[in-house]
């Protein structure tokens, strides 16, 4: 008896740890996450973590096939809707709800960009990004300029920079980034929230006023763009911000560290664009979904490491290496950059959640949205659309 | 012999093609269920306003540059192919290299790298431009309404000229010399013999090249790409065929699967059949214009 008792003693040590993939987007947030994975192995002994980054221009491409073809990873980062409700509504992805108990208490918002209509929640909310100004506190001193609290105020700041022969805004040329930073930033700050609630339930679309307010708001800003911004990419125009070039970009909190990279010198900050609902757009960036064809061990291990990743420990070193916003509840984001949690300090005070498109619902209705609310935000700062023209094209490609 | 051949071809030609065309039918994302809609793709192709326009200004696009290299690649080509022909011309070589090595150049390589270029703040061209006093002539060429496209156009043209004078080149030397030396002695001058004895002569192989022009024009990618983005910019001004398949069936990042891997499969199978009717008449074309000397 005391043999059978020591063999399965010494089996329970012996035993070959279940071992698992976790596919990310890009080579550098694998390496950035080495410490999120060394902390689950070394708290989760049964089970071994290994990290791998594929290429994150084909990242959606590589990934869905992967999980159609039966070879995908155990878990997996995944972008916002509509994909985790189509992986989910496919079968390639479990509904989380019962298996992560932690994200019953997540933002209802958060949760959103990752469900289907019915509220099953297909991937963990992964992280937050937040669209701030960023201005350049050298220029604005030099110029004795202050943080503008007011629209008016805003374009005012602008005005002085350029008669000072400085470059007040850095633009990129890019539907995407039109569709994902700009246009939302803009919004956010004109928008009641009023009238996202009557978006939701129908009651206006996006023909009306405050819609078309937005556009142009967007259209004042154009004399104050940087010069040749047409033919200038989202890289140049962060590199322009970077070298002093200008004095303000619109951007993701993703940019914090690029800017950083980019002129270790560069003394910037950020603040919330300032117009009459005086909101900061947020929106989820991701989350980790499982493979629904897992069993046994390896399902065991998977929901270990999304639990893990759902907890507030995995967000705080997520938060210090990654630099992201995290998603999850009670994160404190003690060790990570100032500016990081200054613009996680402001989506709290200043937040307005998904207002529309991406992410929401509305992604899985209309697949002609995105493209056009990058078309019509171009076309509005090239003049070949008036406002009124933009908004109704957004609203025709619903 | 040819069976293992067979076998490679169905696999690798044959069933992609014909399972884009039963996708067509579909209104399959590229993930979850796949439901027949019959030809609803192509219906909503053809009439739904925003679709309908994107792709009849891509194709406008196609045509266009299909024309513009037709005149300032193949016929400058061909031109050339002439002038260096001469047996007189000295540094022959030398001028084939030069004209050869942007072809050598992988396209995107070269469109990322004209893209430098060009860029409207650092760029090679406005810099030189400011150095000789033509400041205001300085702009975003790429992303200009008015000069994105032509500038687009030019930089496929030059890529593609030396690709072409080397193609009329070895037509021209093919040609025996004594036709040209008969022509002398009837009192031909050079241009006459072009004109009379050479072009006439070269008619197969102008329509050859012609059909490989209308196959690359249609086929337009990865230069575009990496001079404008999936999108066209500015403003769908630079939008082709290629770029609108690419983003109706994967979408981008935060859209991905775009308008879903069935209708994609639709724009796919209408390049098609327009690629394959157009080569065919082409063809005809060649095989009746085939001369022997």
């Amino acid at each position: 008896m005391l043999l059978v008792w020591a063999g399965l003693f010494s089996w329970g040590f012996t035993q070959e740890p279940t071992q698992i993939e976790v596919w990310v987007w890009g080579d550098l947030t694998a390496q950035f996450m080495e410490h999120l994975q060394a902390t689950f192995n070394a708290t989760h002994p049964a089970y071994q973590v290994t990290i791998v980054g594929k290429k994150a221009e084909e990242y959606n491409t590589i990934l869905t096939n992967a999980l159609q073809g039966g070879a995908g990873p155990a878990v997996f980062l995944t972008r916002i809707n509509p994909m985790p409700t189509q992986f989910g509504q496919a079968g390639l992805s479990p509904a989380l709800n019962d298996l992560v108990p932690a994200l019953a208490a997540y933002d209802p918002a958060s949760l959103a960009a990752l469900s289907d209509a019915e509220g099953n929640v297909y991937a963990v909310p992964y992280a937050v990004v937040a669209y701030p100004v960023y201005y350049n506190v050298d220029i604005f001193a030099a110029q004795g300029l202050s943080v503008p609290t007011t629209w008016e105020e805003f374009l005012g700041v602008c005005k002085a920079l350029k008669d000072a022969g400085i470059a007040p805004i850095s633009m990129y040329h890019a539907g995407w980034a039109f569709t994902e930073i700009l246009h939302p930033a803009v919004a956010a700050a004109f928008l009641p929230e009023e009238w996202l609630e009557a978006l939701e339930t129908g009651q206006v679309n996006y023909t009306s006023p405050e819609f078309i307010a937005t556009f142009e708001a967007i259209e004042e800003l154009v004399p104050y763009l940087i010069d040749g911004w047409e033919g200038m990419t989202y890289g140049d125009a962060r590199a322009a911000f970077a070298n002093g070039e200008a004095a303000m970009i619109f951007d993701g909190n993703w940019s914090v560290p690029t800017f950083k990279d980019l002129n270790p010198d560069l003394n910037f900050d950020v603040f919330v664009l300032p117009g009459p609902a005086g909101k900061m757009y947020w929106r989820l960036d991701g989350g980790w979904g499982m493979n629904a064809a897992l069993e046994g061990a390896q399902r065991d291990a998977a929901i270990a490491f999304l639990n893990y990743v759902a907890g507030p420990y995995a967000n705080e070193i997520l938060a210090r290496d990654l630099g992201i916003l995290p998603a999850a509840p009670g994160v404190r984001m003690a060790q990570a950059d100032p500016l990081s949690r200054k613009i996680s300090e402001l989506r709290v005070t200043h937040g307005v959640k998904i207002m529309y498109g991406i992410g929401g619902q509305v992604a899985l209705k209309y697949s002609g949205f995105y493209g056009a609310l990058g078309t019509a935000t171009e076309g509005v700062l090239l003049g070949t659309l008036t406002p009124e023209e933009a908004a109704r094209m957004v609203e025709e490609s619903k | 012999m040819l069976f293992p051949a067979l076998i490679l071809y169905t696999i690798f030609v044959a069933y992609p093609y014909i399972n884009s065309l039963l996708y067509s039918f579909t209104d399959w994302m590229g993930v979850g269920p796949k439901h027949f809609i019959g030809l609803g793709n192509y219906i909503r192709l053809f009439t739904e306003p925003r679709m309908a326009h994107t792709f009849w200004r891509a194709l406008s696009h196609n045509a266009i540059l299909f024309g513009v290299s037709m005149l300032f690649a193949v016929g400058l080509g061909l031109s050339f192919a002439f002038v260096l022909s001469s047996r007189k011309l000295k540094g022959r070589g030398f001028f084939k290299v030069v004209y050869f090595l942007p072809y050598i150049l992988p396209s995107l390589s070269m469109g990322f790298i004209w893209r430098y270029i060009l860029h409207p703040r650092w760029g090679a061209i406005n810099e030189m431009l400011k150095a000789v006093g033509l400041v205001s002539w300085t702009h975003a060429w790429l992303g200009d309404l008015k000069t994105a496209f032509p500038t687009i156009m030019a930089i496929w043209c030059l890529r593609c000229t030396g690709f072409y004078i080397l193609f009329f080149m070895a037509a021209i030397l093919s040609i025996p010399e004594e036709l040209r030396d008969a022509a002398m002695v009837d009192g031909c001058n050079r241009l006459q013999t072009i004109w009379y004895i050479e072009l006439p002569l070269l008619k197969p192989t102008i329509l050859l090249l012609s059909l490989l022009n209308f196959i690359n024009a249609f086929n337009a990618f990865d230069m575009i790409y990496a001079l404008s983005d999936l999108t066209g910019t500015p403003f769908g001004r630079s939008d082709v065929l290629m770029l609108f398949f690419y983003r109706t069936a994967f979408g981008s990042v935060n859209n991905p699967f775009g308008e879903g891997l069935g209708m994609g499969a639709a724009v796919a199978v209408v390049m098609a059949v327009f690629l394959i009717v157009v080569s065919f008449l082409f063809l005809r074309a060649i095989q009746k214009s085939q001369v022997e000397y």
